[in-house]
């Protein structure tokens, strides 16, 4: 459990130096959830882990920088997680791709253009999703979850009624469902965004 | 001078003290030759190949004293030890083999040693590094290769022996193995004779474990020993132990303490390696030696050096005193061993 972004920006600065001293990396992970609002500085609650959503690809002189689904993840990266629960005698899952999934039905449109990086040593670069962007993600686990710590994260995040209406959108195309349709009105209007509300209903 | 330096600083003379130590004991041209545990000849030769690196001089004269004493070896051991040492232990052993063979000295060392070692020594495309860490890597260049040691991928300059050595100091308990070799010849008898002598009552499965034999030649010769009345027998439980009797306990008055060398000697190593330099940051330095004490913890608690390392778990939460303290504790451990 980490009780502060301190805490966060520690682990992930040991897990730097853990693959250092093993001559493993570089990775870049894309890292979303109650750890990304730590890293920039939004947090407001303790977290229990590190989610992962991908790992990132460097652009190339042929390409744009690319996000790639590793679930699990790889195993030099899990093995320097280890050593960091030891050393911080964390859950030994503190480091997990249990967000992963949802690569699978595509994330926000231009999402890796929006993300920002921070370096924890010369093996390991922590990107983060946009306030935007991390909007979309909460919105789909909160409307998921109900009222609780992604409410809470939700709110940490101050989004304006067009930004859950954007996150609310996205999130319709991970779950087309109506059963979930109702759980993002209702989220909605626990947010007092009765036209977003009312647009979702409708749309 | 920084925490980590001082630690590998500390650490690196008390094992190299030991090395020395133990060494000279056996004969090997130094200012000590005294040991007050039992010295492992194998156990000590494998580790020399990396204690070596950080002295060339040790290095050149474990060479010397093979040319001399290799006979005295116990090459079935000495293989056994040796593939439980790193690949690099192995190079090394299989070149140093081959250049006492081209002394002439132990035929049987110089001839069957490579060739249980080949396979890491062919090693295609291996990159040529510098045997000593002292060395800097433009020495290389301008000073003459030694071609054995090139062929082993490692640079250094021609062996130049002084031919010092002499035989292992047969009054110094620390030698006792040898003289278990020479009453009974080398193999599983003189280590089960060697382990009786310097232990109470005990048992076939530990002494094969400690003495890098087998339990089925080590179960045989205590019944041979209880035999011809020169060993007792009882039984604990399911286990029969053994001793020797008290008129052959006699004929060995001063013991040495006996080390669980197989064990204690490579952990030694891996810590130094752990501590030696590296282009890593601070926090990877001690991740590394965390990993390395963690690793270690239970051979640091081998019979006759028993450091307590102790719960490693969450250590970064509060800095790496617990680190220090660990290493500090098996350096004490090490400068004991080796004596004033």
């Amino acid at each position: 459990m980490f009780d502060s972004g301190a805490a966060v920006r520690e682990s992930l600065s040991l897990l730097g130096a853990a693959l250092e001293a093993r001559g493993a990396g570089p990775y870049e992970i894309v890292v979303i959830g109650g750890a990304a609002l730590s890293v920039i500085g939004i947090g407001i609650r303790p977290t229990k882990d590190v989610d992962v959503l991908a790992l990132r690809q460097a652009p190339t002189h042929l390409s744009g920088p690319t996000l790639v689904k590793r679930k699990p993840l790889p195993e030099p990266l899990l093995a320097a997680a280890a050593t960091v629960a030891d050393a911080l005698g964390l859950s030994a899952d503190w480091l997990n791709a249990g967000p992963a999934d949802l690569l699978d039905h595509g994330l926000p449109e231009g999402l890796e253009s929006r993300l920002t990086a921070e370096s924890f040593g010369p093996q390991l670069t922590i990107w983060v999703p946009s306030r935007g962007d991390l909007i979309c993600f909460k919105t789909y686990a909160a409307a998921d979850t109900g009222v609780g710590r992604h409410t809470e994260d939700l709110q940490a995040l101050e989004p304006s009624c067009e930004e859950l209406l954007a996150g609310a959108a996205w999130a319709r195309s991970q779950d087309p469902s109506e059963a979930f349709r109702a759980m993002l009105v209702g989220l909605l209007r626990y947010f007092h965004c009765a036209a977003a509300a009312e647009e979702i209903s409708h749309g | 001078m920084d925490r980590i330096a001082l630690l590998r600083e500390n650490l690196s003379q008390a094992t190299l003290e030991l090395a020395w130590r133990q060494w000279s004991a056996t004969g090997l041209a130094g200012t000590q030759d005294t040991s007050r545990s039992l010295i492992d000849p194998e156990a000590l030769l494998v580790v020399s190949m990396t204690l070596g690196r950080h002295d060339a001089r040790l290095f050149d004269e474990v060479l010397d004293w093979l040319v001399k004493n290799a006979p005295l070896l116990d090459l079935a051991r000495l293989r056994r030890i040796a593939r439980r040492g790193t690949p690099t232990e192995r190079s090394l052993l299989a070149a140093a083999a081959r250049v006492v063979a081209e002394r002439g000295g132990g035929a049987n060392f110089g001839r069957l040693l490579p060739i249980d070692l080949e396979e890491v020594e062919r090693k295609p495309g291996r990159d040529q590094e510098d045997l000593f860490f002292s060395q800097k890597g433009q020495q290389a260049s301008w000073t003459e290769r030694d071609p054995t040691f090139a062929a082993a991928g490692f640079l250094r300059s021609p062996v130049d022996l002084r031919g010092l050595s002499s035989r292992p100091n047969a009054t110094n308990p620390g030698c006792l193995r040898f003289q278990a070799r020479a009453l009974v010849g080398q193999g599983s008898r003189a280590e089960v004779l060697t382990y009786l002598i310097t232990h109470d009552w005990t048992y076939g499965r530990l002494i094969a474990e400690r003495t890098a034999y087998g339990q089925a030649s080590v179960a045989s010769y205590l019944a041979s020993l209880q035999g011809a009345g020169l060993a007792d027998r009882r039984e604990e439980g399911k286990k029969a132990l053994y001793r020797l009797s008290d008129g052959l306990r006699d004929a060995f008055p001063t013991r040495p303490l006996f080390v669980d060398w197989i064990r204690v000697w490579p952990a030694l190593a891996e810590l130094l390696e752990a501590l030696r330099t590296a282009q890593l940051t601070e926090e990877a330095m001690w991740i590394r030696l965390a990993e390395s004490l963690r690793k270690q913890e239970p051979a640091l608690r081998a019979e006759g050096f028993e450091v307590e390392i102790g719960d490693l778990r969450g250590w970064a939460r509060q800095g790496p005193d617990v680190l220090v303290d660990g290493v500090e504790r098996v350096t004490a451990k090490a400068a004991e061993l080796a004596g004033p």
